[in-house]
């Protein structure tokens, strides 16, 4: 085992001494440089000055930036009403072209099994509803559009509507004004009366509320229209 | 001897640590007894404050410009939904008639059969039905049945677009079309496939086949280019509204 020398732990001692010392020392000197109150005046002096350019320059770049605030601000605030436009006015256009469901007030016309109902008879219906104010139309739940195709399959011997045979009975829905809708079908000499020279008898009922399921939307082939 | 063995390295010690001790006391000392100290102190306040000032304006400075890059990207999103909203408009404008269509189609013109009424007039004046010779609002709502079913995607009547909601009735010896009085002759147009609307409105049973069967002056031609003029009427919804899914 390593026998320690007196001498050896004095100077342990000692270093360890002198090695706060020097810390102290150290940390003394920083401080001393450290301190403002201790630099020239004449530094100071220039010192200030420069934060007070400092100061005005940041103070111009905020002014700037809140500038550019505000108008970003009512940009966004512009573009977002422009934008509730927009929508508004593309919700109209879908409900006009059957490419949403639909509730509304209005009248349901039921047609039983026995009717010898034919397509044209689906038409004259349609086209008088509309004249009476209809907004929204469906027959059997398929909501009426301008591509809705109403005919006689010869081939399958049935009234189709959009390649589907129409089964009875037959359900006519119509949003609108329940009391003009149902005027407009019991017109004289208008259409219900001339489904009852074919002994047909549509049963009419005023709704407070129907809904009106949507279409697809149309896929066009031919037409290039220009805005 | 052995003592001086390690007096040698203590004096050393203590004489560099004597001069640090002596450095230390005279810099303290200074610095109390710096003349300026008073003076400088209030400048150091001032500097003091404007460094914090400085240090506010820099961190507003540092929010005002994350806020503005959060504005431009809003701004940046904004206007890419406007665009995607107004391609949608132009979609469905197209598609509700509001805009001039242009395509390939077909032109029906329908007239009163005046010579047919004269004749018979003539022939049988007692029996004579004026009415049997004139276009009724009927036959121009089955025809049109007839080019919906033939897959015309636009059609009009005397330039009066039909829409999904046009209704065409007769008031008297007048056909209205969209509430508006048109006069014979009628020009009905339609885009579409010219083949297939043709032979739709050429089948033996067709409203058309029966005027022209019956003498009404009637033609129909096929076209490479028919232009359709927009739905001049409006749109609105008094009883609907969009049920939310």
């Amino acid at each position: 085992m390593l026998k320690i020398d007196k001498w050896q732990g004095y100077l342990f001692i000692v270093l360890f001494l002198l090695g706060i010392l020097i810390t102290v020392q150290f940390r003394t000197q920083q401080n001393f440089l450290n301190d403002l109150t201790l630099q020239k005046t004449e530094d100071l002096v220039m010192m200030l000055k420069k934060l007070h350019d400092k100061r005005s320059g940041l103070e111009k770049e905020l002014q700037e930036l809140n500038r550019q605030t505000q108008i970003f601000q009512k940009d966004v605030s512009e573009g977002a009403v422009l934008a509730e436009n927009l929508r508004h006015e593309l919700k109209r256009l879908e409900i006009a072209l059957g490419l949403v469901p639909v509730k509304g007030p209005g009248i349901t016309i039921t047609i039983t099994t026995e009717s010898p109902l034919v397509y044209l008879d689906l038409v004259d219906i349609l086209n008088e509803l509309w004249a009476s104010g209809a907004e929204a139309i469906a027959i059997n739940d398929q909501r009426i559009t301008s591509w809705t195709k109403i005919y006689w399959d010869k081939n399958t011997f049935s009234l189709t509507i959009n390649d589907q045979e129409l089964l009875y009975p037959c359900t006519i829905k119509a949003i609108g004004d329940p009391g003009q809708l149902e005027a407009g079908l019991r017109l004289v000499g208008g259409v219900l009366d001339d489904l009852a020279i074919y002994k047909i008898y549509p049963v009419i009922t005023r709704e407070e509320e129907i809904e009106i399921p949507a279409a697809a939307p149309p896929v066009l082939y031919y037409i290039s229209g220009s805005t | 001897m052995t003592n001086l063995k390690w007096q040698l390295p203590l004096t050393l010690v203590f004489f560099i640590s004597g001069i640090l001790l002596a450095v230390t006391l005279r810099t303290i000392s200074a610095s109390d007894q710096n003349p300026w100290r008073q003076r400088n102190e209030n400048l150091v306040a001032m500097i003091e404050t404007q460094e914090k000032i400085i240090a506010n304006l820099e961190k507003s400075i540092e929010e005002n410009r994350a806020y503005l890059d959060r504005c431009q990207q809003e701004l940046a999103a904004g206007k890419k939904e406007l665009e995607t909203l107004q391609e949608r408009l132009r979609q469905l404008k197209v598609w509700a008639g509001l805009t001039e269509a242009k395509g390939p189609g077909i032109i029906v013109t329908l007239d009163d059969n005046r010579e047919g009424a004269e004749a018979a007039q003539a022939a049988n004046p007692t029996q004579f039905k004026p009415e049997d010779y004139l276009i009724h609002d009927k036959h121009l709502l089955y025809i049109i049945n007839d080019l919906r079913v033939g897959g015309a995607e636009a059609i009009s009547v005397n330039d009066q677009r039909i829409v999904t909601s046009s209704d065409i009735r007769c008031v008297g010896p007048m056909i209205l079309v969209n509430t508006t009085r048109l006069a014979p002759p009628y020009t009905i147009k339609a885009i579409g496939n010219p083949q297939e609307l043709m032979e739709i409105l050429e089948q033996p049973e067709s409203e058309y086949s029966i005027l022209k069967m019956a003498g009404f002056p009637v033609s129909l031609e096929a076209k490479e280019e028919v232009v359709i003029p927009p739905y001049k009427g409006g749109y609105q919804f008094t009883y609907t509204e969009a049920k939310e899914e």
